[in-house]
């Protein structure tokens, strides 16, 4: 036999038990994995429905973790994340090379939250998050669930249940560097916002040890302060809130902090200059800075930003940026 | 069985699944770590190695690959490109490729693998779940129900 007709006989053989091979085994999950990798957010989703051995690929974080492996860092790093409660949709914003933000879904493993504004904090790449459950379809009965998920890898852990019912005051998320942990904070009572006698308490989750400690000792002085559905800001080991005000425009607000490592609150000084310490203001973080908004009114609306430039030193707070609100509108 | 050329390079001979044996240098066999280990472990020294998985027709485009890159480490990257890409193009369609693929798994081929699960995946970015079924022969197994309830939960993709 001639080595062409050989040859011949051996691509007739062969493609029979190709096809043979791929009528019955179809295609190695690893060879799948490997393809669908590569693919986009939005063909990720659509494909769930190819079939339930897909729908488990491509929900698990072993795939995701693969995914975050093949595509270049930049698509999937998250810098800020948007979510669109309609959809039950994150979204992760950057400022492209071309100036415009992109916006790209990021693939989130529980799509059963029910919440307005799910976001508790985030610090080094983990985001927090709460969200209230339907326990039964009467849409009354709610059960609150707090997730730790780092959209990065796609990983995230369900905390158990938080040991208390009632008003939840406020959040934190953070991280102890001291015992290298992290910890989510949460203060509840049975009143709609702090007052004595309301059981207030708070209770503190380690991801270390899995488990929710209820805080013994506990400052009441700056529990009350808290302004309900305000969430703890995270800066420098302690979450940072501003104190509950009267809502006049000389309300001398405090700052006050809780140190995630030695679980003491203590306050953080404000500035003596009266142009930052006065009006309608409210805290925030920029960078690695402290900073209070103060919203004025004096000729035209402006928002005026301070920040502490060196934590904790009331001497260092400067005027950062101010810039008019309503602008075009106040024009006319 | 190791031959050796004028050019005093080592020979390697590699039979396929159905009993199509292939001449080659070592240093392009070896593109393949599968190959590479199986060479170390002085699998080669007495006949050839045979490649169960692989028909012959199938390793005969892995071998075009691998002596294209086993011969052009020094030449341009954008020129070992272009031809990734014609490669790639003459492989013709996902059957073709996925076998490809496959080999390139089984053999432990990293550049043929990424390069073959790249064009798979641009091929099949676009298409609906429907298509990539008959693609791969995959089996619809979710009720109407269950499929309406993925289709509900990842709406958003579909639009």
């Amino acid at each position: 036999m001639s080595v062409a007709s050989n040859k011949r006989k051996r691509e007739e053989n062969s493609d029979e038990t190709d096809m043979k091979i791929r009528q019955e085994s179809c295609l190695p999950s690893v060879i799948v994995e490997e393809i669908l990798a590569l693919l986009p957010n939005k063909p990720i989703h659509r494909f769930r429905i190819v079939s339930k051995s897909w729908l488990s690929l491509l929900a698990s974080v072993d795939f995701h973790k693969l995914r975050c492996k093949s595509a270049p860092p930049a698509i999937n790093v998250p810098k800020l994340l948007e979510y669109k409660e309609k959809f039950s949709v994150f979204n992760s914003l950057e400022y492209g090379s071309n100036g415009e933000i992109a916006v790209t879904k990021v693939w989130y493993p529980l799509d059963d939250l029910v919440s307005v504004n799910p976001f508790v904090g985030s610090c080094n790449g983990l985001v927090c998050l709460q969200y209230e459950l339907l326990i039964d379809n009467s849409n009354i009965k709610r059960k609150r669930e707090i997730v730790v998920w780092n959209p990065f890898t796609g990983s995230y852990r369900k905390l158990p249940d938080i040991p208390v019912h009632g008003w939840t005051y406020t959040y934190g998320f953070g991280y102890d560097s001291a015992s290298d942990d992290y910890k989510v904070f949460i203060a509840t009572g049975h009143n709609h916002y702090p007052v004595p006698g309301d059981g207030a308490r708070v209770d503190i989750f380690s991801l270390k040890t899995g488990s929710w400690r209820k805080m013994k000792k506990l400052d009441d002085r700056y529990l009350r302060c808290i302004q309900p559905e305000h969430e703890g800001l995270f800066l420098n080991g302690a979450l940072h809130w501003e104190s509950r005000g009267n809502g006049s425009f000389y309300d001398d607000k405090k700052i006050f902090a809780f140190d995630l490592s030695t679980e003491k609150f203590y306050d953080v000084p404000k500035s003596n200059n009266p142009d930052c310490r006065y009006g309608y203001q409210s805290l925030g973080v920029v960078g690695e800075y402290l900073c209070l908004c103060f919203s004025s009114y004096n000729n035209e609306l402006r928002n005026i930003v301070w920040v502490m430039k060196e934590y904790c030193n009331e001497a260092s707070w400067v005027h950062f940026i101010s810039y008019m609100l309503f602008s075009l509108l106040l024009y006319w | 069985m190791s031959i050796t050329t004028e050019n005093n390079e080592k020979m390697i001979t590699l039979m396929s699944s159905d009993g199509e044996e292939f001449v080659v240098e070592e240093a392009v066999a070896a593109q393949s770590q599968t190959i590479k280990h199986l060479i170390e472990d002085g699998c080669s020294t007495e006949g050839s190695i045979p490649l169960p998985n692989v028909t012959g027709r199938v390793l005969s485009e892995v071998i075009q690959y691998c002596k294209k890159h086993s011969s052009s480490d020094d030449k341009e990257e954008k020129e070992l490109e272009a031809w990734d890409a014609e490669f790639v193009k003459a492989a013709d369609d996902h059957v073709a490729l996925t076998d490809l693929m496959m080999a390139a798994n089984f053999l432990d081929i990293k550049g043929l693998l990424d390069l073959v699960a790249q064009t798979l995946a641009n091929m099949i970015t676009g298409k609906s779940p429907e298509e990539v079924r008959r693609m791969w022969n995959i089996k619809n197994d979710f009720t109407p129900e269950e499929a309406e309830k993925v289709r509900k939960e990842n709406q958003w993709a579909f639009e």
